[in-house]
């Protein structure tokens, strides 16, 4: 029999998801601690984006992952916890406190899960504003965990931050209800099945997507291509327009990049249903029924054109997580120039700290699982479990 | 729970990059590997997970689990522009030996090709980026892309192709292909920045190579008892596969046997095959399940139906009845429901059960709609949609089944036949069902007793098949609640 062995996962992401269950299935017994109320990452909150058959976006794989974590009995799930030092040696000495709520959140009387198999469904944030309570609701007193926890590994998985597209002032973002985010999107589409605008509720008949917002931006010093935005921008284009016919769809963008093994027959597909215009938008402004004019430089010819929308949709790309830096200092691990943890096949600087998913930089669900399959591999071998 | 031992060596198809390397990772987890070195040297398979026997050179031999590990082969795409090779026109590879052999004296403009003879991708894109920086360290040597889609997602990529552009390569992104000479020796393109054509005068024209699967892959997958995918790969695009699964238990998919990818990638790969490996093979014993497929041998007509449509290889012959590998069984009930004999039982679905379960929903309805929901799609975006306030009508009475595949024409006749004022059968999306063809058959079967039911006069739109993901709450509910108010 192997000794007991205890490895700390932090963030609950499905990079977090995987690699806890996967050490999990060894006998590890593993504390994942997730800093917001619920686990899944930004992935559980994803719309599935199937049009005439699956096109395999993985967003039920995290769903099926989540499941799985909350029945395993040897995972021990602290939510609302980040850590806030690190003893480094032969073991790893974690002090955890409760986390902040974001202002958003803070705001809110009640906050709900995306999924049945988030463990609360439902935190009470303020049981004054709440109005009537769901069963089975939790406090968001009771979240949180205070207190010091020794592993003999840990693996980081705190993922990424979506690029906040207020940044780039042309967009108006958060300025005109109808301008979104590819996160947005997904939420909208997931809670209703359609598109609907945010301004009036009525269903988009007419939409843009404008990719690599935040992306391969040399303006901003970031020079990477966040790998998921053209396939997130198709997928759920497809699946809309599969759905509704009249819908029209424009995609402006700079390249291409493929979404899947089937990508030159998806493309093909792509290329009867949307419209793509090779350029990036200069600027939006705004137009009656709170539509939204858009104003670009034709490829062919180079002059401006003007084109009215009734949705927005800005593919914002994946960016090192808001607290890479911090955590990197806590854990002493190394951060690239570009500000994702350094990882030589999931091994950081520091010896017995692992790392895997987007808090390395971009990468897709599928991709990110098996990173964090490779992720357990290392840590399994790291404490000699057999 | 019998515990059973099984057979822990690993056999290895492919002596390729992603299969040495699993080699390696699976010798350290002590398990004894034999790599072939290519699938041509398997010469036959039988047998099941922890149990495989494989026809070798050397005679036959018994292994635990077998992963396969081909790669693909690169082909240059002259043809797609009208090119032949000569020595002004090569392809990438070819080029690459040139710098490496240091042969490019006297080159002063060498114009690359990408993106016009297929869609291409990192791998093919990052050999130009490189290339384009080889030339850069040579003196007087200008580079030229001509490229449509830069495909630039992978690590790096942005920043290489940055990083010649600054140090003199241009860039030409073009929708359309540049006119080229056959000699190669003029280019005639479209300027997106001058808009007016213009001309270019090359010494070398390097054109991009395709990636294309092992051929072997189609007899491998023949003789492994798998599927092979419409683009030739040994892992069907299924979400339930990721990262290495195949359909069938112990048989694992490596690397570049899956999709393309790089060299980084090929080692996340080994990794995670030997963990998949470690956890199915653990220390040699094995807990068989007990909640799988039984065949009545006494009912048995030994028709190979079952066999043919276990989507998960299970079945096999022995004595003139068929039997089903419980170790290999995935409990989908798809060969219950094919049976002609009605042979088959799945432990935890029984006919009887499911039977008892159609007349419960008759218990406080009349007319009610039954709905055979897959546990895992329907049934999971059912739970959700009642958690989250979509009110789902009473009347709809959810029957859950292990798979779609495993609704039976005679539960819907059934349902039917106690009154029931609809029937449907809710599977997941194509290509999302975790027994590969469940769905499909399903849908086959709702086709069919369609037809069925207009012959007895009953109307045909009083049975629906629909497809949902598991975690779309609000689909489901929107097809139950259009479905309900059209059959009640
Ligand atoms: C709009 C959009 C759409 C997308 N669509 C798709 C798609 O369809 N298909 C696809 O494959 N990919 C898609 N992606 C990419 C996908 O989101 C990522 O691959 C995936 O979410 C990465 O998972 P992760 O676990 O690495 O990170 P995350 O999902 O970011 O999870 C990280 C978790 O860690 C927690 N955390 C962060 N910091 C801390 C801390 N200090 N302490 C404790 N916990 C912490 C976070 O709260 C979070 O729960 C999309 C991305 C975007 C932006
Ligand atoms: S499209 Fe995505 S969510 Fe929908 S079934 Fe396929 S993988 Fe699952
Ligand atoms: S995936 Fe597409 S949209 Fe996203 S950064 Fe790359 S090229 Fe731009
Ligand atoms: S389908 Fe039924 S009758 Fe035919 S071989 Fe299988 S068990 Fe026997
Ligand atoms: S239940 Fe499914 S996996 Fe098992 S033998 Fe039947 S068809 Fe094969």
């Amino acid at each position: 029999m192997n000794e007991l062995k205890k490895v700390m996962v932090i963030g609950g992401g499905i990079a977090g998801l995987t690699t806890a269950y996967e050490l999990s299935l060894f006998g590890v017994h593993v504390d994942l601690i997730e800093k917001s109320c619920f686990l899944g990452g930004h992935a559980i909150g994803y719309s599935c984006k199937a049009a005439e058959e699956c096109v395999q976006c993985g967003a039920c794989s995290v769903e099926d992952m989540l499941k799985k974590v909350v029945e395993q009995d040897n995972i021990d799930v602290h939510l609302s916890t980040e850590i806030t030092s690190v003893q480094n040696g032969k073991t790893h000495k974690v002090t955890l406190s409760k986390s902040e709520l974001s202002e958003d959140d803070k705001e809110s009387a009640l906050l709900r899960g995306f999924s049945i198999n988030n463990k609360p469904l439902n935190v009470i944030i303020n049981k004054e504003t709440c109005g009537s309570i769901p069963e089975g609701s939790v406090d968001y007193s009771e979240l949180g965990f205070e207190g010091e926890i020794e592993v003999d590994a840990v693996v980081l998985a705190t993922g990424f931050s979506a690029f906040d597209a207020s940044i780039k002032s042309q967009l108006s973002y958060k300025e005109f209800d109808n301008v979104i985010n590819g996160l947005e999107l997904e939420q909208i589409k997931r809670e209703t099945g359609k598109l609907l605008r945010p301004s009036d509720g009525k269903q988009a008949k007419k939409i843009a997507f404008i990719q690599c917002v935040g992306s391969r931006d040399e303006r901003l010093g970031n020079l990477w291509c966040s790998q998921v935005c053209c396939s997130y921008a198709l997928k759920t284009a497809r699946s809309l327009k599969y759905k509704d016919q009249e819908l029209d769809v424009t995609v402006f963008y700079m390249d291409i990049q493929n979404t899947g093994r089937d990508f030159p027959v998806f493309y093909e597909k792509c290329k009867d249903d949307i419209k793509f215009l090779r350029t990036i938008p200069a600027d939006i402004y705004p137009a009656e029924n709170d539509d939204l004019l858009i104003r670009y430089m034709v490829e062919e010819d180079g002059n401006p054109a003007n084109e009215t929308y009734d949705l927005v949709a800005l593919s914002v790309g994946i960016m090192p997580g808001d607290d890479n830096e911090k955590i990197s200092k806590l854990l002493g691990t190394g951060l690239d120039s570009d500000g994702f943890i350094t990882n030589g096949g999931a091994g950081t600087d520091q010896e017995g700290v692992f790392v895997t998913g987007t808090a390395t930089g971009p990468a897709n669900i599928s991709t990110v699982i098996a990173q964090s399959d490779q992720a357990a591999c290392e840590v399994l071998k790291y404490l000699g479990v057999s | 729970m019998t515990e059973i031992t099984i057979n822990t060596d690993v056999l290895v198809v492919g002596a390729t990059s992603i299969g040495l390397k699993v080699a390696e990772e699976v010798k350290n987890l002590d398990y004894n590997v034999e790599v072939l070195k290519s699938p041509q040297d398997l010469k036959g398979l039988k047998g099941f997970a922890g149990d495989f026997t494989a026809t070798l050179d050397s005679g036959e031999k018994k292994f635990g689990a077998i992963v396969t590990a081909t790669d693909f082969i690169t082909k240059p795409l002259f043809e797609s522009y009208n090119l032949s090779p000569n020595d002004k026109i090569i392809s990438q590879s070819d080029f690459e030996k040139l710098t490496e052999s240091d042969s490019l004296n006297g080159t002063k403009s060498v114009v690359f090709l990408a993106g016009f003879g297929q869609e291409g991708n990192p791998l093919v894109m990052k050999r130009v980026f490189k290339s384009v920086l080889d030339l850069c360290e040579l003196e007087d040597v200008n580079p030229y892309v001509f490229v449509n889609n830069l495909k630039v997602a992978s690590k790096g990529l942005e920043r290489l192709y940055k990083e010649g552009r600054d140090k003199g390569a241009i860039y030409f992104k073009l929708l359309e292909k540049p006119e080229i000479s056959e000699d190669g020796s003029k280019l005639v393109y479209m300027d997106q920045v001058m808009r007016s054509e213009m001309e270019l005068y090359p010494d070398l024209v390097v054109v991009e190579e395709e990636y294309v699967p092992c051929i072997d892959n189609t007899n491998l997958a023949c003789d492994l008892n798998i599927k092979i995918a419409k683009d030739g790969l040994l892992q069907m695009d299924n979400v339930h596969r990721f990262p290495v699964d195949t359909a069938r238990k112990g048989i694992f998919v490596a690397g570049t046997a899956r999709r393309l990818m790089n060299e980084d990638d090929i080692a996340t790969d080994s990794k995670v095959v030997a963990l998949k490996i470690k956890e199915f093979l653990g220390n040699g014993t094995i807990e068989v399940p007990q909640n799988v497929a039984v065949i009545d041998g006494d009912k048995c007509a030994i028709c190979l139906t079952c066999y043919r449509c276990c989507p998960h290889g299970a079945i096999y012959w022995q004595q003139d009845e068929a039997v089903v590998s419980a170790l290999d069984c995935q409990a989908c009930g798809n060969c219950a429901s094919e049976c002609p004999q009605d042979a088959i039982q799945l432990e935890d679905y029984k006919d009887s059960s499911i039977n008892s379960e159609i007349e419960k929903c008759f218990a406080d309805e009349k007319a009610p709609v039954v709905a055979f929901c897959c546990q895992n799609s329907a049934y999971e975006a059912l739970s959700m949609a009642s958690e989250f306030d979509f009110e789902i009508p009473e009347s709809f009475k959810p029957i859950k089944v292990p798979c779609a595949g495993k609704v039976d024409a005679d539960y819907i006749l059934k349902a039917f036949s106690k009154g029931a004022a609809g029937v449907a059968v809710l599977a997941c999306h194509p290509g999302n069902c975790k027994s590969e063809h469940g769905n499909t058959y399903a849908k086959w079967r709702v086709e069919d007793i369609k037809s069925k039911l207009e012959v007895i006069g009953v109307d045909k739109e009083r049975v629906l098949f629909s497809t949902v993901a598991s975690n779309m709450a609000s689909a489901l509910y929107g097809t139950v609640k259009d479905f309900v108010n059209k059959v009640k």
